[in-house]
């Protein structure tokens, strides 16, 4: 399909500059957007395109002066379309094992906001000679010592920036664990909307970035502005859909729940401007754990929070099952992403909620008080909550149940106690400010810290006392770590006990990636489709068309840039056509639409491959060994029936089954003709071996 | 005595989240556009730690004191049959004179300096729905004066 020129003009709903950023030189330069968004439209593959163009050589530590970060606003951002105001984050991560690019996403108001300023995004390349923030304030650029700034929380740093720049500017801002280079750091923009998981706030302390400060007065226009009023009118009152099968949880039972010890009121809101989804939960009056005698707090956070706070849920994600939420803040219209606001009418319901019967986990008695000081905590610091919350401290946990500490080699500086908030508070001190006996090592990563102290006594031991409903112990490691040195999302063990196709199909997106897809790229599929292939679901081309869908849907949520809790959302499957006519003015059919998300995911693995070697033993070594622990329902796979899969998907994608590397046709079908050449040149277009035999297994458990 | 005009409820009814959704819709339906702050309601947001904001708008004085400081009377400050206070921003000068006129605390009227242009709420008087930033709130912490209260005072609780 030939590229589609969707506009001779950038429309109004881009700020129409991209800035690059020197820290090294304290310098700015400009890219037009104009000049990539009629082919990449915005956000991730855009963001991909400009670090394939802009970085000649991505194969550099995270932490370093040459690794690039590109920030990139979608065009939906700042329009007034329902959940628009998300960004996204590309570079070298520094929590990835190896260190390899990928990608991150953040609500917030900053990206509106810099849009008003003029730009769409902005390259961060360098590193600054002392503590730095940068501030964009409309056209004017500047570079500011941040000194003043050094060791401040993250509220405290927005706060700061706030009084200097009025309340009307926005910050992303990193905490000291970003200073001090911890590999969970996040870069984090209002009450608590961050890019976590890559670790891109270490990077930020690296290059002694503090913040970047916006500040504008422009103005952005979407094309249709009773298009958005009728987007959010149906938003508000949506018809009746038909649920999918998908990513429902399996149910999770802990010990008996203790806490909150005083009220508290707890409200929904949405994370970005003009959002109507209120997938955020605000607690409002709580105690500050950092500051007991202090202002009371209120503290944001979604599903994550409701996990480590509450940890007493008959669903993982049981929002509003057990507490009375306050009149008007209430949740919203939600993908059919979770089974209690699904449609209580629907005749498939019952079946959806008999599916999924998971795990009984036996972790730490539930403590809202323990939970609330992970939480706040990690808003403060600049901690990536996921990971501290679904890794470290489970971590902990099971390794303490199996004995690993008994022998004392493993030294936290305080007794391990669950029962006690500054226990919490201590680890996340150690791993923030490197202190205590094992505060470098925690600050390197919950999968750096493991293999260090010895992988296959401290990640691989087997914890006992997982139990499916049915009463079968189920075993998994102590360590949750799935794939490129990030815990198991979506894929099937751990927290989140998917059926197999589902959790097949997340690793399948997880293995040709570098981190989990979380949100677009959950796996969503009609029912009818499922029943088809829920017994084999490994050599199902249907499955394969299913997993393709959602990767294309992944790529354009974060390209447009829209929000993972909605979109996709199998009850409006015309919602990119419709956002995209709303906010550019432009018609575009889904297949078009399609052709940019493959061309922006294609991109991704051109990077990998150029800067970080990327091939298919590689990527299939990486998933295949956490799905030989059994899940719920005891299922495996074998490597023959995985690689079966791994085919399948190859082909679908026209990649080289050997080496998993896109043909010569892959490339230019997506308009990617120039990195066809370029790889020619290099030696990477697959010539078809005839002779191909697949590897044996080399994983003997 | 006041004219009907935009309130915020209370905090034990529906808790005002900052999200600016009423002044980016505010823009949208009055000038096709986003911005930082076109002024027919003005967001004001508190601390991050507390998230406690506040929500300002035009009152609609029955004694319309930047009516009467308008120099450009009924042609730019302007009242209509039901005592709405709106601007005609053709005939606007900018000369700030309404906007130092306005008896509450900060000024319901902001001025664009840029365009010099003064912008106040109109209670989307022109719309068929009414008041887009009630319309468009996604917590419902917004209403009209003049509308039954969607809760009894009586009954709201404080935390829970």
């Amino acid at each position: 399909m030939a590229k589609k020129k969707l506009f001779d003009k950038l429309p109004s709903c881009y700020a129409g500059k991209i800035l690059r950023i020197d820290l090294t030189t304290k310098t700015t330069s400009i890219i037009p957007t104009e000049k990539y968004a009629n082919d990449y439209i915005g956000g991730r593959a855009l963001a991909n395109r400009l670090y394939w163009d802009e970085v000649k050589d991505g194969n550099v530590p995270a932490l370093s002066a040459e690794n690039t970060l590109i920030y990139m606003n979608g065009p939906m951002s700042g329009t007034g379309l329902p959940y628009s105001g998300r960004a996204v984050m590309t570079g070298v991560s520094a929590k990835n094992i190896p260190e390899q690019y990928t990608h991150s996403s953040c609500g917030g108001y900053f990206g509106t906001v810099l849009k008003w300023a003029g730009y769409d995004g902005f390259i961060i390349t360098g590193k600054a000679d002392e503590l730095t923030y940068v501030l964009i304030d409309d056209d004017k650029v500047s570079f500011e010592s941040a000194e003043e700034l050094r060791g401040a929380y993250v509220q405290a740093t927005q706060e700061k920036l706030f009084e200097k720049y009025g309340r009307r500017s926005s910050s992303l801002v990193i905490g000291p664990a970003g200073e001090n280079c911890c590999r969970h750091a996040s870069i984090v923009t209002h009450a608590d909307s961050a890019f976590a998981k890559p670790g891109f706030g270490a990077v930020w302390g690296y290059k002694n970035l503090k913040a970047v400060v916006a500040r504008g007065t422009g103005t952005i226009a979407p094309a249709d502005v009773d298009a958005v009023m009728r987007i959010h009118d149906w938003e508000d009152n949506p018809p009746k859909g038909k649920p999918e099968t998908g990513d429902y949880l399996n149910t999770i039972e802990f010990a008996e729940f203790s806490g909150p010890t005083e009220p508290y009121r707890q409200v929904f809101n949405s994370c970005n401007p003009a959002c109507n989804h209120r997938c955020m939960i605000t607690r409002c009056g709580l105690t500050n754990p950092l500051d007991p005698n202090g202002d009371k707090v209120s503290m944001v956070g979604k599903c994550l929070d409701e996990q480590i706070c509450i940890m007493r849920a008959d669903n993982f994600f049981a929002f509003g099952a057990y507490i009375d939420f306050p009149r008007q803040n209430k949740p919203g219209n939600y993908k059919w992403m979770f089974p209690q606001v699904a449609d209580p009418e629907d005749p498939l319901l019952d079946v959806y909620m008999q599916q999924y019967d998971g795990n009984l986990l036996n972790m730490w008695g539930p403590d809202f008080n323990f939970g609330t000081m992970i939480n706040w905590c990690c808003n403060e610091y600049g901690l990536d909550k996921w990971d501290i919350g679904f890794w470290l401290f489970t971590w902990i946990y099971q390794c303490q149940e199996e004995g690993l500490f008994d022998d004392g080699k493993v030294d936290f500086g305080r007794p391990i106690d669950f029962e006690d908030p500054q226990f919490a508070k201590h680890i996340l001190d150690c791993m923030t400010y490197r202190q205590g006996p094992m505060g470098d090592l925690l600050a390197e990563g919950v999968g750096r810290m493991i293999r260090a102290l010895g992988k296959e006594k401290y990640g691989d031991t087997l914890r006992h006392g997982i139990f499916t409903r049915d009463g079968e112990e189920r075993l998994t490691p102590v360590s949750w770590e799935a794939s490129w040195g990030e815990p198991s999302h979506w894929q099937g063990r751990g927290f989140q006990g998917c059926e197999k196709n589902i959790w097949a199909s997340m690793n399948l997106v997880n293995m040709i990636g570098a981190r989990d897809e979380a949100g677009g790229g959950h796996s969503h599929d009609s029912y009818e489709n499922y029943l088809t292939y829920k017994d084999d679901p490994c050599h199902s081309p249907l499955l394969i068309k299913a997993t393709i869908h959602n990767n294309r849907r992944s790529e354009m949520k974060d390209s447009l840039v829209l929000c993972e809790y909605k979109d996709p959302d199998p009850g409006r499957p015309n919602l990119e056509v419709e956002f995209i006519k709303a906010a550019i003015g432009v018609d575009m059919t889904k297949e078009e639409i399609d052709h940019i998300a493959d061309r922006g995911k294609l991109l991704e693995r051109a990077i990998l491959m150029r800067d970080h070697g990327r091939t298919r033993d590689m990527e299939v070594a990486e998933v295949y060994p956490w799905m030989t622990y059994e899940d719920p329902w005891g299922q495996t796979v074998t490597w023959d029936e995985w690689n079966d899969f791994v085919d399948l998907y190859y082909q679908a994608y026209n990649w080289d089954l050997e080496t998993g590397w896109p043909t010569k046709e892959a490339w230019e079908d997506v308009g990617l003709d120039d990195i066809a050449d370029f790889f020619e040149k290099e030696g990477k277009i697959p010539v078809e071996n005839p002779n191909y035999v697949r590897k044996a297994n080399p994983f003997d458990r | 005595m006041k004219n009907d005009h935009i309130i915020q409820y209370p905090e034990e009814y529906s808790h005002c989240i900052g999200c600016s959704s009423c002044e980016l819709f505010c823009s949208l339906v009055h000038d096709g556009v986003t911005g930082p702050c076109r002024g027919g309601i003005k967001l004001e947001l508190g601390k991050l730690s507390t998230l406690m904001n506040k929500v300002y708008v035009c009152e609609h004085c029955e004694d319309h004191p930047c009516y009467e400081a308008c120099p450009k009377k009924d042609r730019a400050m302007c009242v209509d049959e039901n005592g709405t206070v709106y601007i005609n921003e053709e005939e606007c000068i900018g000369c700030g004179l309404c906007a130092r006129a306005c008896k509450l605390t900060p000024s319901r009227i902001t001025m664009d300096k840029k365009n010099r242009k003064a912008h106040k709420c109109d209670l989307c008087r022109t719309r068929e729905d009414g008041p887009v930033c009630i319309k468009r709130c996604p917590v419902v912490c917004l209403g009209l004066a003049s509308d039954p209260l969607p809760y009894d005072p009586e009954k709201l609780g404080g935390a829970k």
